[in-house]
C-alpha cells in the first residue's frame, strides 16, 4: 500500500518534470483569447485596381501593428491615424516612403459641411494622390466616432510623449498612457474572378420605318468611385446623369405611346457601367452595335449626348471634341440648350476639347463614340473632366442641389424636345409631363441608395442593377442588360475585394512596461521573503510588545 | 498582452503562496499532502454552499450590484459554511499550534486561487489588450492569502478552548471576516460610489491587515497551547 509519504514522493519528483512538458504544450495549443478589444469600428478599405495593366491604390488589407500619429517622428512598421483636414498629399508621400504599414483616415461625420476650399485641397487632392499610384499600404478610412475620437486623441498624447527630454519620463509616461495595436484580420484581398459588367439599355422607336429613321442616344455612366468603394455614393457623379436620363425616358415615353406627338426619331437610352474605369460600357456598347452588322440601333445618328455630372451650378457646359457644323443636328441642338437655358436663367457654354489619342484613357465618355466617327459630346457642368470633383468621398447624396438639378434635367428636356420636334414646345410639358422636383427627388433617392463603385455593383443578379432595369423597361421598347467581363488574357480592369472590414483597437503597453513590472514584482516578492525570514524575530518582538499588556490584563 | 505579462501575473499572484510555503517550516512537515487534502475539503465545502444557495436562493435578475444589500448579507451568511469546512478539516490534520494553522489557511487559500483566479487570468492576460485588472486580480489573491491565513488562525483559537473573555472578540472578528465581501457595498451606501480597481483593493487590504494584527495579538497574549 501507498502511504502518503509516497505518493508526495511520486509526486515532487516527477510533477515538476510533466509540468515543464505540459505547460508550454497547454500554452502552444490553447489559441490566444479573443478578448474584448477596446473598440471595434468598420472600416472602409481604399480602392485596389488595376487599369490598362497599371496598378492603382492599396494592394493589402491585413494590419497588425501599434497606432501613431502623423505627427509622430518616425512611423516605419505602424498604423498611422490622420484625420482627413490634416492630410495632404506631401503627408501621404511621407507615410509611404518611411513605409508605414497601414493608413487609417478618419472622416468628419458630416462631409457635406466641410467649406468648397477644404473639399478640393484636402480631400480631392488627398484621395487623387493616394489613387494615382499603387502603395502597399492597407489604407483604410472611418467615419469619426466618439471613441475613434479617443484613441487618436491617445495616441496623439503618447506621439508627443517620444519627444520626451528623457528615456525615464518617456518610461514613466507610458504607464498612464495607452498604446493602441490596431489589427485588421481576415485574408489579404485578392483579385474577384470573373468581375461582370452590366449595360442597361432601352430605345423608344419613332413613327414610320424604324430603320430609316435617325437616332438619338442619351448615355449617362451609372457608376461611382470614390477613394474606398463603399464609400462612393456619387451623388453628383453620376448620380444627377442618371436621374436626368431617368427622367427624360419617363417623359418622352409618353409622347411616344401617343399618336399625336409621335415623332419621326428613334431614341436611344444606356445606363453604362465602368464610367471610371475607361467607359467601358460605352466600349462595349459601340462594338455591339457599330460592329455588328446586324444591329442598326447607331447606324444613323444625330448625335450622342453623355450627361455627366450636372445636379449642381448655373452653368451647363457642353464639352466636344469636334465642334458640330452649322445646322447639324448637333448644333441645332446646342442652339436649342442655349435657348432653353436662357429661358431658366443658366449659361450654356460649348467647351472644345481634342482627343489626345496619345492616352491610353478617355476624358469624357463621349470621346468614345466621337473616336468612332458618331456625333457626340458630353454635358456637364464641370469646366474639365479632372478637377477632381468627379469621384470623390465628398460627393454624397447632399452634394447634389435638388432645386438645380430639377431645372437642369427641364432644360435638358426642353432644348431635347424642340429639338426633336423642330419647334418651341412650352406648352407640351404639362399634364405629368413636367419635370418635378418630386418625381426627380425620388429618381436620387433611387440610385443614390447604395455606393456605386464597380466591383460593387459586379455580378448578373445585382439589386440596383435590376432596379434600373426594370425602370428602363417600363417606359421604353426592347430595355435589356449587356453583361460582360474583361478580357481573359489581357484584361483592361480588375477589382479586388475587401472593400471593408472590422478594426480592431487594442490598449497595449510596450515592453518596457511588462520588464518594468517584473523588476516590481520582483522587489515585492523579495520583500516578503525578506518578511518571512524575519518572522521569527518579527514575532518575539510582537510578544515583547504585548507583554506589557499581557500583564495588565492579568 | 502577451506571455510575458501573463508570467508576470502568475508571479504576482503565485509568488507569495510558494514564499509563504518554502519559507515558514511547511515542507520539514510533510505539509504537502496535507494542503492537498485541505484543498479537497475547499472544494467540498464549496460545492455544498452552491447547493444550498442554489436552492434557497434561485439567480437574481440583473447585475449583482442592484440587489438590495440584505439580500447579499443573507447570502453571504452562507460563507459560514467556509468555517465549518476549515474546522472539520483542522481537527483531521495532525500537528501542532501554528503549522495546523498555516497548513489549513494556505491549503485553503491555495485551493481558492487555484479555482476562482487561474482561469481569468489564463483566459484574459495571455491577449493583446492590456488591462490594470490582470495585475489587480493578482495582487487581490495576496490579499486573499492573508485573508484566509486570518480565518484559519481565528477558527484555531476558537476552538482551543479560549478565555471566555476573548470569545466574543474572536467570533466578532470571524465576522467581520465572513462580512467582508459585503464592504463595498456598504461604503457605496455611505460614500455613494463603489470603489473599483486599485481603491477597491485597498478596501478590501485594510481590514484584512488590521484583522491580521488583533489576531496575532489575541495568539500571542492568549496562546492556549502555553497553558
Amino acid at each position: 500500500m501507498w502511504s502518503d509519504q509516497d505518493l508526495v514522493e511520486v509526486l515532487r519528483s516527477s510533477v515538476p518534470y510533466y509540468l515543464v512538458v505540459a505547460l508550454p504544450l497547454l500554452i502552444m495549443l490553447s489559441p490566444v483569447p479573443v478578448v474584448d478589444a477596446a473598440a471595434e469600428f468598420t472600416v472602409y478599405r481604399l480602392q485596389q485596381y488595376d487599369l490598362h495593366g497599371v496598378a492603382h491604390g492599396s494592394r493589402s488589407s491585413l494590419v497588425n501593428v501599434e497606432a501613431r500619429s502623423l505627427e509622430a517622428g518616425s512611423v516605419g512598421r505602424r498604423c498611422v491615424l490622420a484625420r482627413l483636414a490634416d492630410l495632404t498629399p506631401t503627408h501621404y508621400q511621407r507615410v509611404v516612403s518611411q513605409g508605414a504599414v497601414s493608413l487609417l483616415i478618419l472622416l468628419p461625420v458630416n462631409l457635406t459641411a466641410l467649406s468648397p476650399n477644404h473639399r478640393q485641397q484636402l480631400v480631392q487632392d488627398v484621395e487623387a494622390a493616394m489613387l494615382e499610384a499603387e502603395s502597399q499600404l492597407a489604407v483604410y478610412l472611418a467615419y469619426e466616432t466618439p471613441e475613434l475620437l479617443d484613441i487618436y486623441n491617445s495616441v496623439r498624447a503618447s506621439s508627443d510623449t517620444h519627444t520626451a527630454s528623457s528615456a525615464a519620463a518617456a518610461l514613466v509616461s507610458s504607464l498612464s498612457t495607452d498604446g493602441y495595436q490596431m489589427v485588421v484580420g481576415g485574408s489579404q484581398s485578392k483579385l474577384i474572378p470573373d468581375m461582370t459588367l452590366t449595360n442597361i439599355q432601352g430605345k423608344l422607336s419613332g413613327y414610320g420605318v424604324e430603320e430609316q429613321l435617325p437616332t438619338i442616344a442619351i448615355v449617362a455612366h451609372y457608376d461611382a468611385f470614390a477613394a474606398a468603394p463603399e464609400l462612393a455614393w456619387g451623388g453628383d457623379s453620376n448620380g444627377s446623369g442618371v436621374v436626368v436620363l431617368l427622367e427624360l425616358a419617363r417623359i418622352l415615353s409618353r409622347l411616344y405611346t401617343s399618336p399625336r406627338t409621335h415623332p419621326r426619331l428613334n431614341l436611344a437610352f444606356l445606363l453604362s457601367a465602368g464610367g471610371y474605369i475607361n467607359y467601358q460600357g460605352s466600349k462595349r456598347f459601340l462594338e455591339d452595335h457599330l460592329d455588328a452588322s446586324d444591329s442598326p440601333l447607331l447606324s444613323e445618328t444625330h448625335f450622342t449626348l453623355c450627361l455627366d455630372t450636372i445636379g449642381t451650378g448655373d452653368t451647363l457646359r457642353l464639352h466636344v471634341s469636334k465642334r458640330p457644323r452649322e445646322n447639324s443636328p448637333g448644333h441645332r441642338f446646342y442652339q436649342a440648350l442655349e435657348e432653353a437655358g436662357a429661358q431658366a436663367g443658366i449659361t450654356v457654354e460649348m467647351v472644345h476639347r481634342k482627343i489626345n489619342l496619345q492616352e491610353d484613357t478617355q476624358a469624357w465618355e463621349h470621346e468614345k463614340y466621337s473616336m468612332r466617327r458618331l456625333p457626340a459630346f458630353s454635358l456637364s457642368r464641370l469646366q474639365g473632366p479632372k478637377t477632381g470633383e468627379r469621384g470623390s468621398v465628398v460627393d454624397t447624396p447632399e452634394n447634389v442641389d435638388l432645386a438645380a438639378l430639377t431645372r437642369n434635367t427641364a432644360v435638358v428636356a426642353n432644348a431635347l424636345l424642340t429639338h426633336i420636334y423642330n419647334t418651341s414646345v412650352h406648352d407640351i410639358l404639362h399634364n405629368g409631363l413636367a419635370v418635378t422636383e418630386k418625381s426627380v427627388g425620388s429618381w436620387l433617392e433611387l440610385v443614390t441608395s447604395q455606393p456605386r463603385s464597380p466591383q460593387l455593383l459586379a455580378g448578373k443578379n445585382n439589386p440596383l442593377v435590376n432596379t434600373l432595369y426594370q425602370i428602363l423597361s417600363r417606359y421604353t421598347s426592347e430595355a435589356k442588360v449587356t453583361h460582360f467581363k474583361a478580357d481573359k488574357r489581357d484584361p483592361e480592369w480588375a477589382f479586388y475585394d475587401v472593400t471593408h472590414a472590422t478594426m480592431a483597437a487594442y490598449a497595449v503597453k510596450p515592453a518596457a512596461f511588462d520588464f518594468l513590472l517584473t523588476l516590481g514584482i520582483v522587489l515585492y516578492l523579495g520583500l516578503i521573503y525578506v518578511f518571512l525570514q524575519y518572522f521569527p524575530k518579527l514575532y518575539s518582538i510582537m510578544v515583547k510588545l504585548s507583554s506589557p499588556h499581557k500583564s495588565k490584563s492579568y | 498582452m502577451t506571455i510575458f505579462h501573463f508570467g508576470n501575473c502568475i508571479a504576482l499572484a503565485y509568488g507569495p503562496y510558494f514564499l509563504t510555503y518554502k519559507y515558514s517550516g511547511m515542507p520539514e512537515y510533510g505539509a504537502f499532502w496535507k494542503c492537498a487534502q485541505v484543498a479537497g475539503m475547499y472544494m467540498l465545502t464549496q460545492l455544498c454552499k452552491m447547493l444550498l444557495l442554489a436552492t434557497f436562493f434561485p439567480m437574481a435578475e440583473g447585475p449583482p450590484e442592484d440587489s438590495s444589500l440584505t439580500t447579499e448579507l443573507v447570502k453571504t451568511t452562507v460563507d459560514f459554511g467556509d468555517i465549518m469546512g476549515l474546522s472539520l478539516v483542522m481537527h483531521r490534520i495532525p500537528g501542532s499550534g501554528h503549522i495546523k494553522v498555516l497548513i489549513t489557511g494556505l491549503g485553503w487559500a491555495a485551493a481558492d486561487l487555484v479555482l476562482t483566479r487561474a482561469l481569468p487570468l489564463w483566459v484574459g492576460a495571455r491577449g493583446l489588450e492590456f488591462d490594470w485588472k490582470y495585475i489587480q486580480i493578482s495582487l487581490d489573491a495576496n490579499i486573499s492569502l492573508v485573508h484566509h491565513l486570518n480565518v484559519a488562525l481565528l477558527v484555531w483559537l476558537w476552538w482551543m478552548g479560549l478565555a471566555a473573555a476573548v470569545k466574543p472578540l474572536v467570533a466578532s472578528l470571524l465576522a467581520v471576516c465572513v462580512y467582508r465581501p459585503l464592504l463595498p457595498q456598504i461604503l457605496a451606501l455611505l460614500v455613494g460610489s463603489r470603489p473599483a480597481g486599485f481603491t477597491l483593493l485597498a478596501v478590501n487590504a485594510t481590514p484584512t491587515l488590521c484583522i491580521s494584527l488583533l489576531a496575532a495579538h489575541v495568539f500571542i497574549t492568549h496562546n492556549p497551547s502555553r497553558w
